[in-house]
């Protein structure tokens, strides 16, 4: 694992206090083409919040998460992470600001361990050059331990010691998903995107999942964007929820008053046109 | 540093005065954040006198009963001292009981305190609080999760430590005094632990043991086996267990011995693979898988080393067991028997972490006389023992050099054995139970005015004084024709294979034997890859015919073995069937040890029992299971059902043969 060229200090210098902006989205429209994923969409994210996008497929959620993150470049509208308005961002940046991910796919290196692969989230708070790394000595291996120690404590939380040394494709579904987590957890950031964290689990794997997101949420003080189908979940664990429909905001607010929103029953159930 | 005065006549004693003669010696060691942690015995000393005053300072007094609920964690062991220290009492509960099983114990009991493992234990406490009028407060060990519960009650582990650290601190206090005097006033006669035992019937019963029954039954096995502070061990059973509470405390209390605590219940067999305990303890099923797992291992390996391995393994298996008796054998094969070391058994033996295993034990079922052999020829000194929580454990164990499969042992030291008139095996020990916590009528039938107690076992002491156990006494059934059932007999036989979890046998009162099976997911599903047999769930596995003729074949090996023992030639199996679920201990069918609970199971599968009688091929069945939070859902099946041709007897004279041809 070489260190990445990649300065790890974080995009914007200023704390955010819990409760206030960290992440607005304003007037973003993404377009493909002649396809028009996003359209016009505005709102934000607080600090110690957990954020809920939800919306029946193909209604753009994970295009929002993307943009988010610096994958797609919205035409049109603006976002303000930490107070600093960015237009083009590539993800590593996105990654280096402080800003974290998972997939709806799982995509973590199948070929090696459980412990690399969130050792690998560690890469970008790596400040050894590769031929320090390489002979392990000194300020080096000084590093490198600290971020072992770091990458522990993350296993211990996640509970998967008995995984440790196990090549994560031979792991099953929701054990993969949360060595995702973990390696997601390991770059320590200030916003984690989460997409469809719980998709094709069993009910018990999800019921172990909403209560490591709800333990990073309130341990770490970790913001949480998260994606998510399963209505109860989100329900659940969402302080508030924004939804999507087509590409556009259809509501936006507290769980409950999200839900008893006849725009958004409309949407999941379907209307006559 | 603290000294003490008097007898070591209990556990806190033995505390102080290892503190001060063993010092820096490794007390307990556990894995954490992949590093192995060590605690020495003034280490040790330190952490339980500032939890125990910390506890002292939330008002547990002398004969507070306090849950201890997790598991095998060197915080939970110091509770163990902790408590004990103000006169308390601990009661370790299993940590993977429902909460509706646990309100009994803890109603029962009447605790005023629990100690707990973490979240998932305050949670399942805090769902039956309610129902809990004695208990006061929580102290949890690990605080994930916990950071916004803000019940007052609830108290973190390192918290109290530091008030107890401040109150030992304060020079105007004489903490540290006060607590040596309340140590110094413990006796060995005082009630030391309280055991529920799981019970295949019934509801749990408290079994009070005193210091005199702990430390006098671990020091005469500390003696037998040759402990001493130089040995290690690895604490992986349920806190709850009275074996674990021996072994790894009472006996590490009083020989000084390392407990090491594994870093996860999922890691046991790699941790151990790291420390290479000195003494190890195990009930078969264990031994079976470690077995099972190296066979499978080595059913994918190469040809070369299959080779290797089976070649070997047959050396070990013709010379092995009599070079580790001392018996004479042929210098050609010692020489084999050297290689066989060097390339397989010293390898495997590092595999399953026995390297510098000096004696192993197993108990609590009959364990297959292959696996056990198979072990003792790889030159590991694996024992049997028979025991009881009544007991404090020790009833009878096998001396070194006086080893068979087939029985348990001589009485351990201190202990007489009796066999009663109805072939009951009873015992009388200085581990002998004080009595059942607020149940006189059933200590009064377990225990005699004279301090036998009965086992409830059937056995018989055999030519060399060795006692041999038959079945659970109240068990043994008949067949209408008048033929033995023994069903534990039978069932054992079966659970041999290694493709067999569990097996139940039905037959008392019925024409003919029949049984239901568990297949054992692990190698039935590695059997099944390497056969191409596609499968979606452990239910369709199950249900496979080439499963069903696998299992046939298993019987029907069983039904040949039965068919030539004269007493069960009868009890041979008419039919069987394969579960389309596990039986779990979460759905009360196991107890928390793994025991098989025959009422509940003949209740819960009444309709495929009627359907193993009534001579249909297949039975539709709904079953309920409990998850562990107590929420229930359901299962259902349509459970296929074989018929088996048993053999003749085999036992008969050859006139009586040849009539039945």
């Amino acid at each position: 694992m070489n260190s990445s060229s990649v300065n790890a200090q974080s995009g914007g210098d200023a704390k955010v206090a819990p409760g206030e902006e960290l992440l607005s989205v304003a007037n973003v429209t993404l377009r493909f083409g002649g396809v028009t994923a996003i359209q016009d969409i505005s709102f934000d994210i607080l600090k110690g919040e957990v954020r809920a996008i939800i919306g029946p497929n193909g209604a753009g959620k994970t295009s929002m998460l993307n943009v988010i993150n610096g994958f797609y470049h919205p035409q049109e509208g603006t976002i303000r992470f930490r107070g600093e308005t960015r237009t083009k961002m590539k993800p590593y940046e996105a990654a280096a600001s402080g800003i974290a991910r998972t997939f709806q796919n799982v995509a973590l290196f199948t070929g090696m361990s459980t412990l690399d692969n969130i050792m690998s989230g560690r890469s970008l708070k790596m400040h050894q050059n590769f031929l320090t790394q390489m002979f392990y000595y000194g300020p080096a291996r000084d590093e490198e331990i600290a971020h072992r120690r770091r990458v522990e404590e993350i296993i211990d939380f996640l509970e998967i010691p008995h995984i440790r040394r196990q090549p994560v494709g031979k792991l099953p579904y929701g054990l993969q998903k949360r060595v995702e987590l973990g390696r997601a957890l390991a770059l320590e950031p200030d916003l984690l995107l989460l997409d469809e964290p719980m998709a094709g689990m069993n009910l018990e794997e999800k019921e172990d999942m909403s209560r490591f997101i709800i333990d990073v949420n309130q341990q770490f003080g970790t913001t949480i964007a998260l994606i998510e189908h399963d209505m109860g979940v989100v329900m659940d664990l969402a302080d508030r929820v924004v939804v999507l429909d087509y590409g556009k905001k259809i509501a936006d607010g507290e769980p409950g008053e999200v839900q008893a929103d006849q725009g958004v029953i409309d949407a999941y159930l379907g209307v006559p046109h | 540093m603290a000294s003490i005065s008097g007898a070591l006549d209990t556990f806190p004693k033995f505390l102080l005065h290892n503190a001060q003669k063993f010092g820096a010696r490794s007390a307990m060691r556990h894995k954490d954040f992949g590093i192995w942690q060590t605690w020495s015995w003034s280490e040790m000393l330190e952490e339980v006198r500032k939890f125990s005053i910390g506890l002292q300072s939330i008002g547990v007094k002398r004969g507070d009963k306090i849950a201890v609920v997790g598991s095998n964690r060197p915080r939970l062991y110091w509770s163990f001292s902790a408590i004990q220290a103000l006169g308390a009492v601990p009661i370790p509960v299993y940590a993977d009981s429902v909460a509706e099983e646990m309100v009994y114990v803890l109603q029962h009991a009447e605790v005023r305190f629990a100690i707990v493992q973490d979240q998932e234990q305050v949670d399942k406490l805090l769902s039956i609080k309610d129902q809990l009028p004695n208990l006061e407060s929580i102290v949890y060990d690990w605080e994930r999760g916990l950071g916004d519960y803000d019940e007052p009650f609830l108290h973190n582990f390192s918290e109290l430590q530091e008030t107890g650290a401040a109150l030992l601190a304060d020079s105007s206090k004489s903490a540290e005094a006060d607590w040596l005097e309340g140590i110094a006033s413990g006796k060995g006669e005082d009630l030391s632990v309280m055991l529920y035992t799981s019970g295949t019937t019934g509801k749990p019963k408290g079994v009070m043991l005193s210091y005199d029954n702990l430390v006098i039954s671990s020091q005469n096995a500390n003696k037998f086996d040759n402990f001493d502070e130089s040995d290690e061990i690895i604490a992986y059973l349920p806190l709850a267990w009275v074996g674990d509470h021996i072994f790894s405390y009472g006996q590490s209390m009083t020989a000084g011995y390392c407990v090491c605590c594994p870093e996860s219940p999922d890691t046991v067999t790699e941790n151990r693979r790291e420390i290479a305990p000195t003494y190890f303890f195990a009930p078969p099923r264990v031994f079976e898988g470690l077995l099972t797992e190296v066979t499978v291992r080595m059913e994918d390996a190469s040809p070369l080393k299959q080779y290797l391995f089976n070649y070997f393994l047959d050396v070990a298996k013709r010379v092995g067991e009599p070079i580790l008796n001392g018996e004479t054998v042929s210098l050609v094969d010692r020489i084999k028997y050297k290689i066989g070391e060097f390339l397989v058994y010293g390898p495997l033996k590092n595999r399953l972490g026995m390297t510098r295993m000096k004696v192993g034990y197993t108990a609590g079922e009959a364990i297959g006389p292959e696996i056990f052999k198979f072990y003792r020829s790889l030159g590991l000194n694996l024992k049997q023992l028979y025991g009881q929580t009544e007991a404090s454990v020790y009833i009878t164990a096998q001396p070194d050099g006086e080893i068979s499969a087939e029985t348990v042992g001589t009485p351990s030291p201190d202990v007489e054995i009796e066999i009663a008139d109805s072939g009951e095996v009873m015992y009388r020990s200085p581990g002998v139970f004080m009595g059942y916590y607020k149940n006189d009528e059933a200590t009064k039938e377990t225990k005699t005015k004279d301090g036998w107690v009965h086992t409830g076992d059937a056995g018989f002491l055999d030519s060399h004084g060795h006692l041999r156990i038959i079945d659970r006494a109240k068990d043994v059934g008949k067949l209408t024709d008048g033929g033995m059932f023994p069903p534990k007999y039978i069932e054992n036989k079966l659970k041999f294979f290694p493709n067999i979890k569990e097996a139940v046998a039905i037959g008392d009162g019925r024409d003919y034997v029949a049984v239901m099976l568990n297949i054992d997911l692990q190698p039935v599903a590695n059997w099944a890859e390497r056969n191409n047999i596609a499968y979606a769930s452990y239910q369709e596995l199950a249900n496979h015919p080439q499963v069903y003729d696998m299992m046939a074949e298993h019987i029907d090996q069983v039904n040949l073995d039965l068919a030539s023992e004269e007493r069960v030639a009868g009890a041979q199996i008419h039919r069987f069937l394969v579960l389309h679920k596990e039986l779990d201990a979460d759905d009360g069918e196991l107890t928390r040890t793994m025991k098989i609970r025959r009422t509940l199971i003949n209740d819960r599968y009444d309709p495929l029992i009627d359907a193993l009688y009534d001579g249909s091929s297949e039975k539709f069945v709904e079953t309920e299971v409990v998850f562990e939070d107590g929420r229930k859902g359901s299962i259902s099946a349509t459970v296929q059902i074989r018929d088996m041709q048993p053999h003749p007897p085999l036992h008969q004279s050859g006139g009586m043969k040849e009539a039945a041809e």
